[in-house]
């Protein structure tokens, strides 16, 4: 469910406008790092460093309508900047190698993606998203712990409803498969134990 | 897909900053606004006030127990306010048509058995009529809507004869028992709205024509009902059914019914058991006489059903407007001997003022009837014991006679006290009240004017 933003409703000052939003989606934002990146000191200064630079845009006199949307753009933007730093050219080669601006209908359908959601365990779906190249882990973690919606997403990650349609399909097939294999995997490790 | 996005939000909820990281990193960025304040211009900006993010859709969660309730309440008030209340709607109420199309139609297909059929077709008819009534007692009975009535009745009477029809093919006796009791009904509706005060010709008030077209029904009906045959075993067996329920009936409308009507159903109830008596102590009881005698009883007892479960029926007729009540040898006499005292007091008050009276085509008329009144008053006088049934005939013309003369003068009272021609010797009672085997207590003597 997506949280109310009252972050403009109380009128105040700029200061208190941005300390509210901090105690609104401080621990989404958290939350949304912590599972992209898989490291929690580092999501706590990705979480800072969102702040302060949406406190920077607002002291060079820009106004912040609505703070939910900006502050996930730019700790996504962040986010993005930290997988440069630590894998620049894998992720470059993800993106080619996926293509993933080229949907198919079947992946475009917002049933089939439901279709494909409900044979996957959400908990088990929890604990393999990590494993999940970014691309994907990204628009899941919008979609499904953020509660975003394709357009939404779309308007973060600058890319298509399409795209980000496709995305959410194979990352679900991708995530499926995972738990698929990590249960072979267990069952194989039982048996040879015995 | 729910089930899976609840699970993942619920498992990731689990990750949260800590009480002491979030302090700490809300100190980390309060310090950096104070280290980097907002310069005055910016400060001097109003705060963008709140604005109503428009979105194509909005989430938002129901409990599942909510969604249950509300369709609950819904079912509820679709499958039982709603026909509850639409059965008080009138023509033109927004809950009429819930009313004919489903509630009535429901009720229509519950009966299986083609005779229920025919019941039902003529009590939605009967509902058609109280309608009307209602709708002309609040001036609203335009002609566009007694049109629309005049086509129900129509549809239901149309019904109500092709449910008899198929019934004739299997049930020939049920068919013409079907048969007089539709008639019978169209015979009491029409009676009542011919009553009714609203039957003006005020517009929006008269129900003339519903009248006239249900008189017309009925007199087709009617017609055809006399030609059938049914067989009298089937008309008692039908009759003591009939009979049981109406005294059922009697009790149930204790609270409702006053006294008096109470009593003049009871003794139209007699009535009704007495015509059966006579037609079955007939030694031949499929004679013309004893079916007479049963098909009567059978009207009669149609028409005090109506009067028990119909209030506008009871609000407008009274029993003896609607069954009469069948006059004893003793009730006959009764009647037949007051009637004689009253036109022996008419004559005397006309003999007495005759010979005050100045115009003379006045004298002339009151002279040439006078033989012929004291002609009924004897024939009257002498039949009195012998042949009541006569007795009363001339009695009923002799009266009508005086009461004829008594309008054209100023007739003075003669002061003359009347005597009844006869003593009765049988107990007397009332059209209403039941037979008590009393000796008689008024003793009168005729005198001759």
């Amino acid at each position: 469910m997506k949280e109310p933003d009252n972050t403009g409703a109380q009128g105040g000052s700029h200061e208190s406008r941005f300390l509210e939003a901090f105690t609104q989606y401080s621990d989404a934002l958290f939350r949304h790092a912590s599972m992209r990146i898989s490291d929690r000191e580092k999501s706590i200064d990705l979480v800072h460093d969102t702040f302060t630079k949406v406190w920077t845009y607002v002291r060079n006199g820009h106004d912040v309508e609505n703070y939910r949307p900006f502050l996930y753009k730019v700790l996504n933007n962040l986010i993005i900047d930290e997988y440069r730093k630590q894998k620049e050219s894998s992720l470059d080669a993800l993106f080619e190698k996926d293509g993933v601006d080229e949907g198919t209908f079947p992946e475009l359908s917002e049933s089939t993606v439901e279709a494909l959601a409900a044979t996957i365990d959400g908990k088990q779906a929890f604990d393999l998203i990590a494993l999940l190249p970014d691309a994907y882990r990204e628009v899941l973690i919008m979609r499904f712990v953020d509660g975003l919606g394709p357009r939404e997403i779309s308007e973060l990650i600058e890319e298509s409803e399409n795209v980000v349609s496709v995305r959410i399909h194979r990352g679900l097939k991708i995530l499926r498969d995972k738990i698929e294999s990590s249960a072979r995997n267990m069952e194989e490790n039982r048996l040879k134990g015995k | 897909m729910k089930r899976f996005s609840e699970q993942l939000k619920k498992k990731s909820e689990t990750i949260r900053l800590r009480a002491s990281e979030k302090t700490e990193l809300q100190s980390r960025i309060v310090a950096f606004m104070e280290y980097h304040p907002l310069p005055a211009s910016v400060k001097a900006t109003p705060v963008p006030k709140f604005k109503m993010v428009m979105e194509p859709y909005r989430l938002i969660m129901i409990p599942k127990r909510y969604i249950s309730s509300f369709v609950g309440v819904t079912a509820l008030l679709f499958v039982m306010v709603v026909p509850a209340l639409a059965e008080n709607a009138i023509p033109g109420d927004v809950l009429y048509p819930v009313k004919i199309n489903i509630n009535e139609e429901v009720r229509g297909q519950l009966n299986t058995n083609p005779y229920d059929k025919v019941v039902w077709e003529t009590t939605r008819l009967e509902r058609r009529v109280a309608e009307a009534r209602v709708l002309a007692q609040a001036g609203k009975l335009t002609p566009e809507v007694e049109a629309n009535v005049l086509a129900a009745v129509e549809v239901h009477s149309a019904a109500a004869k092709r449910e008899i029809e198929t019934l004739r093919t299997t049930d020939a006796d049920g068919a013409a028992l079907a048969q007089m009791t539709f008639a019978t009904a169209l015979d009491v509706q029409s009676s009542v709205l011919k009553s009714d005060d609203s039957a003006s010709t005020t517009a929006g008030m008269s129900t003339v024509a519903l009248a006239s077209a249900l008189d017309a029904g009925y007199i087709a009906v009617a017609s055809t009902s006399a030609s059938d045959t049914v067989s009298v075993v089937r008309l008692i067996a039908q009759l003591e059914i009939e009979t049981t329920r109406s005294y059922e009936l009697l009790k149930s409308i204790g609270t409702n019914a006053s006294e008096q009507e109470q009593t003049d159903v009871r003794r139209r109830l007699a009535d009704v058991e007495s015509k059966i008596k006579i037609a079955t102590a007939d030694t031949n009881t499929e004679s013309d006489e004893a079916k007479n005698q049963l098909r009567s009883a059978w009207t009669d007892i149609q028409k005090l059903i109506s009067f028990m479960t119909d209030i506008d029926v009871r609000a407008t007729l009274t029993v003896e407007n609607l069954v009469p009540a069948v006059l004893t040898a003793e009730e006959k006499l009764a009647v037949s001997i007051e009637k004689y005292n009253k036109v022996v007091t008419n004559l005397g008050r006309i003999e007495f003022g005759l010979p005050l009276i100045t115009e003379a085509n006045i004298s002339e008329k009151i002279i040439l009837a006078l033989p012929k009144i004291n002609a009924l008053l004897a024939t009257a006088s002498t039949t009195m014991v012998v042949d009541v049934d006569a007795a009363k005939q001339a009695v009923d013309e002799a009266l009508a006679l005086t009461e004829s003369i008594l309008p054209l003068y100023q007739f003075p009272d003669s002061g003359l006290v009347p005597v009844a021609t006869t003593t009765p010797t049988t107990p007397v009672s009332t059209t209403t009240d039941e037979i008590i085997d009393e000796p008689a207590t008024t003793t009168a003597s005729t005198t001759e004017s």
